[in-house]
């Protein structure tokens, strides 16, 4: 594994891996393209990095997601579960849960936490400490 | 300066209303309604209006409907309801969100948090229906008042793309299209209160509407 991870990702939204976790922030005001943007960089990296096993999208800044949005979501989930991360989203509002619901959107793929921390919990993941608990297999 | 509650007072004491009665009501008015006449936004101005069907109830009779719509005309400084306009050109992925945030910023305030994101995601799937299906069209959306106070927004989607020609199918819930968005029209139609599809060879041409509760004047506040 290269060093530096110096090639570019071409994505709309920042993918931080924090140990065995790939974190990613969903912009707001989500176009379509950008969406399928996210979902493709989500995959190039889960294919190149080794090791991760769980993916926490924070969908916090989305204020609407509708089908479209959902179907990108659900399907980042299945290209992860390919890689053998499990997915689990948080910071959903409310009323866009209840908007998903109406809207007869199937989350199934996905899993949802209220906080970081709990997601973390959902993914029997911790954050690495100075005690040399290292990521990596 | 005219303040809403002197306006109020006004309306009262020129009523078959014991003066007691009108001042206790006045009296008992919220403090919003010591802002200025045309200040309060509608739904401020539905509040007051459920306290004065209240007031009236328990220090008179039971309300009037003219005297209501007379203090509804005095609250909202005789003006009511600002109507709002808007055409959108959908020709892109970029329009629909642009759609989203328009809806959202007529809606914000006026209808609850929760139908505000669900009005704001039908007008999504209908305008992602136009540049996915007819690469251009049109989306229309407009606020008005309705008589009984309630807030009514209309989204009309128009486009002369192909038409959808299995709208039975899409509407019955059976159909799973390769972009999965027949669980888009489907989804609008739940959202909203109706939704209306017109669809041909020459185009189609969707009108839905969601409307705001309007004030219950039969309940305390």
């Amino acid at each position: 594994m290269a060093p530096f991870e110096t090639a570019p990702d071409h994505s709309p939204a920042p993918l931080m891996k924090l140990g065995h976790c790939l974190f990613v922030l969903v912009p707001g005001n989500l176009r379509d393209a950008a969406a399928r943007e996210l979902h493709d960089a989500v995959a190039a990296r889960l294919a190149k990095e080794q090791g991760i096993r769980g993916l926490v999208i924070d969908v916090s800044a989305l204020s609407i997601v509708d089908s479209y949005a959902a179907r990108v979501l659900d399907e980042t989930a299945h290209v992860a579960r390919s890689f053998g991360s499990k997915t689990v989203l948080v910071g959903l509002h409310p009323e866009v849960a209840v908007t998903l619901v109406e809207l007869g959107i199937d989350l199934t793929g996905l899993e949802t936490a209220l906080n970081l921390e709990r997601a973390l919990a959902k993914l029997k993941l911790r954050i690495v400490s100075e005690d040399g608990d290292g990521p990596g297999p | 300066m005219a303040l809403v509650r002197d306006a109020v007072a006004d309306v009262l004491r020129n009523t078959s209303l014991v003066p007691v009665a009108a001042r206790s009501i006045v009296t008992t008015l919220p403090s919003s309604a010591g802002g200025e006449v045309g200040s309060l936004d509608v739904v401020a101005g539905h509040d007051l209006l459920r306290y004065l069907a209240v007031g009236l109830r328990v220090f008179s009779s039971a309300p009037q409907p003219a005297l209501l719509e007379e203090l509804h005309r005095c609250l909202t400084g005789g003006q009511g309801f600002k109507p709002a306009n808007r055409v959108l050109t959908v020709t892109s992925d970029h329009h629909v969100v642009t759609a989203q945030e328009t809806a959202h910023a007529m809606l914000r305030g006026l209808f609850k948090p929760t139908d505000c994101i669900r009005v704001v995601t039908a007008v999504s799937e209908l305008a992602r229906n136009i540049y996915l299906y007819a690469q251009t069209g049109e989306v229309r959306l407009t606020m008005a008042e309705e008589p009984d106070w309630s807030l009514l927004f209309q989204v009309v989607a128009q486009d002369r793309g192909p038409g959808i020609p299995n709208l039975d199918e899409i509407l019955s819930g059976s159909y799973r299209s390769k972009t999965g968005l027949g669980k888009g029209l489907l989804g609008a139609r739940t959202l909203l209160d109706g939704l209306d599809i017109k669809t041909g060879p020459g185009g189609t041409t969707i009108k839905g509407f969601k409307k705001s509760r309007p004030p219950d004047l039969s309940r305390n506040p």
